[in-house]
């Protein structure tokens, strides 16, 4: 979505997406910090970098959707509001975790709001989403199936054969492609994860089946963006059938390599308004495309919260965190017998 | 002979394969992974760069590549990463390369060398700590390798990619940092061989892969106890070598088998039957396999290894078995 013509966002709308864009910002440096202080086992990865649109198309839904997502789900499991405390237990692999502490960082789900499986495969989650699609489309309703998923999930023939499916039958699913490619580094250079495509613009991809697409740039404003979001998610629940929806973010350098660094630093809100600058190799993505500052600034100039209400917030959200953290270095791992439970229903 | 790594001899085996075989070529270029062993890799890309493509996350594209390619004398090395993404290619590897050579009356092959990583690498969680090999020996004319050592990982590398039939490769992630001895230059090892990895007279541990180093573990506490296990490794399952594994139990008379698939229709499965159907008169007990049960892996620590086959699990078997 690139135009300006977007109604002016509510001071509601914004409390909530400031709330929404802190808790995914701070569950996540919290993550790392767990991390590095050795009580989260296995793989993980953020979700710092990508918070405007995760934030935006999930302000778009209702209580009634479902939701999916992939290796990089922790952004949308806390941003559709899954307990802090349950979530961090799930990193931590301990019994009260979202599951138990059987599925971990990259199967978190939370089927009391809708969230339904995260799947690791590339693609997979995508398929399982066409599934929804088709279940809510039988039963009549006006809800709306998302799946989130990265770049990499283009590269599989599944995706083609989804939206294929999707658009044969108008199914109400929203392929919400996490576009975190601007500015990764590519395997060949070292990296990890970059997109690998001969494909540069994946519209054309939806476009080739017909499927409407919006755009939410990195660069969009955040008002924007959930008008963006908005229209997607109304022609979906509207049964007109499918939408993609690119939501696009700069790359966040931490996330370079297999297990993140805190390269950036810990978010600074002051920085929003030049109270502190940021410094070192990677202050250019701080100053100008981390989403959270972004959306500080927004906010503040378009009237909608205060620096104050700002600080605020993020003091309470941040308290949260730590409690929850604290909750879940504190709750006991599964008993080994329960590793047997749950094979069959 | 040199000391050196598991990731490092199968890195070296992939060297010799590239200097010594033109048609040699790699299709996705970290088969040792992005962590301490990615380095490994760089003198493989300084020499042979253009022999390497990194390909996009297609894993049934690069399957079905990697067969038709061999068909045409290639011999394509397709690296799937962790071996359960190959269930994304699963027709082609199971369906296509394996049948080709059947199909066309015996005039074609597709020899092409399929690589992954299986087993339980540690909080994985269900869906990256699964062992693709049961369900791989089921597939008639699908050669499947699974080294245990780093001799045996460039050995045998080195055999799949001259071999003139497709090949599943799988190494484990636990494996990559053993060290051991390995024979510089171009060596084979060939299929279709087991080796006695320790002898023993008192009973025998067939095990493959990682369960190898889990057997020698246990293998040693029970030599503390006068209890002299004969651990045997396959090395390869299709071909597999019956006698060897034959004999060792017609000398001790008792076997365990030690496998990480599930455990019904699992490798041990197979093993276990194979003997009992044509080793009968040697067993003094019945057999007794350790593996995974029929459970999906969990990502918590204490949920995991309660499901993993270990060295304590095999000690206290043969201690029972010994009874
Ligand atoms: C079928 C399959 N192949 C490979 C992988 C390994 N893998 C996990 S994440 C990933 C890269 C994902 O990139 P992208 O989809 O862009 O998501 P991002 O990590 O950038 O959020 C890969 C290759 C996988 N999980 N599934
Ligand atoms: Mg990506």
């Amino acid at each position: 979505m690139s135009s300006n013509s977007n109604p002016p966002l509510d001071k509601s709308t914004a409390q909530r997406m400031a709330e929404r864009m802190l808790v995914m910002r701070r569950f996540e440096e919290k993550t790392l910090d767990l991390f590095q202080r050795k009580l989260i086992p296995g793989m993980y990865h953020l979700y710092i970098g990508q918070e405007a649109g995760g934030s935006a198309v999930l302000d778009a839904l209702g209580s009634e959707d479902s939701l999916l997502t992939n290796h990089r789900g922790h952004g949308h499991v806390v941003g559709r509001g899954s307990d802090l405390g349950r979530s961090f237990s799930e990193l931590l692999g301990k019994a009260n975790g979202l599951t138990g502490g059987r599925g971990g960082s990259v199967h978190m789900c939370d089927p009391e709001r809708g969230f339904l499986i995260s799947s690791a495969i590339l693609g997979s989650n995508i398929s399982l989403a066409l599934g929804a699609g088709y279940a809510i489309k039988r039963s009549g309703e006006k809800k709306v199936a998302v799946v989130f998923f990265g770049d990499a999930s283009l590269e599989e023939g599944i995706t083609f054969e989804v939206m294929n499916i999707a658009a044969m039958r108008k199914l109400p699913v929203l392929f919400a492609l996490e576009n975190n490619n601007l500015g990764a580094i590519a395997l060949h250079e070292g990296g990890y994860s970059a997109s690998n495509s001969v494909l540069k613009q994946f519209t054309r991809i939806p476009e080739l089946f017909g499927v409407k697409t919006v755009q939410l740039l990195a660069g969009d404003t955040l008002a924007s963006k959930i008008a963006g979001a908005r229209e997607a998610v109304d022609y979906c629940r509207a049964g007109n059938g499918p939408v993609f929806c690119e939501l696009q973010s700069v790359h966040w350098p931490g996330s370079n390599m297999v297990f993140a660094q805190m390269l950036t630093g810990v978010m600074d809100l002051g920085m929003a308004w030049g109270e502190r600058e940021p410094q070192g190799e990677h202050a250019g993505w701080v100053r100008d495309h981390d989403p959270v500052l972004r959306m500080a600034r927004e906010f503040i100039a378009a009237g909608l919260m205060s620096r104050d209400e700002l600080l605020a917030l993020d003091r309470k959200v941040c308290e949260e965190v730590e409690c929850a953290a604290q909750f879940a270095i504190d709750s006991p791992l599964p008993e080994p017998q329960s590793a047997y439970h749950h094979v069959f229903a | 002979m040199k000391q050196m790594s598991y990731a490092a001899a199968l890195v070296d085996g992939l060297y010799e394969a590239l200097a010594s075989d033109e048609k040699v070529s790699i299709v996705s270029g970290h088969p040792v992974g992005f962590g301490p062993h990615r380095a490994l890799m760089d003198r493989v890309y300084d020499d042979f760069h253009d022999r390497i493509f990194d390909p996009p996350n297609s894993e049934a594209a690069i399957a079905g590549m990697g067969a038709g390619a061999a068909m045409l004398g290639e011999r394509p090395f397709i690296n799937l990463s962790t071996s359960i993404f190959s269930y994304v290619g699963w027709s082609q590897i199971v369906n296509d390369a394996p049948n080709v050579h059947h199909m066309s009356d015996g005039m074609l092959t597709a020899p092409v060398v399929y690589y992954g990583l299986h087993g339980v690498r540690g909080n994985g969680a269900a869906q990256h700590s699964g062992s693709p090999q049961a369900m791989l020996w089921n597939a008639p004319g699908l050669q499947i390798a699974l080294p245990s050592s780093p001799s045996d990982v460039k050995g045998l590398l080195l055999w799949a990619l001259r071999s003139r039939n497709p090949t599943f490769f799988l190494t484990h992630a636990k494996l990559l940092s053993i060290e051991g001895p390995v024979a510089e230059g171009l060596y084979e090892t060939p299929f279709g061989v087991a080796e006695i990895k320790r002898a023993g007279r008192d009973v025998t541990i067939i095990a493959t892969s990682l369960m190898v180093v889990v057997a020698l573990q246990a293998a040693e506490t029970l030599a503390k106890e006068g209890v002299e296990a004969e651990v045997v490794d396959p090395r390869t399952l299709t071909p597999f070598d019956e006698k060897t594994l034959l004999a060792s139990v017609e000398r001790t008379g008792r076997l365990v088998v030690v496998d990480e698939c599930p455990l019904r229709c699992g490798v041990a499965a197979e093993i276990t039957a194979t003997i009992a159907e044509k080793g009968f008169k040697f067993l003094k007990s019945p057999p007794v396999r350790i593996t995974r049960p029929d459970v999906p892996i969990p990502f918590s620590t204490p949920i995991e290894d309660e499901l993993v086959p270990n060295a304590a699990k095999v000690v206290a078997a043969v201690r029972e078995l010994l009874r």
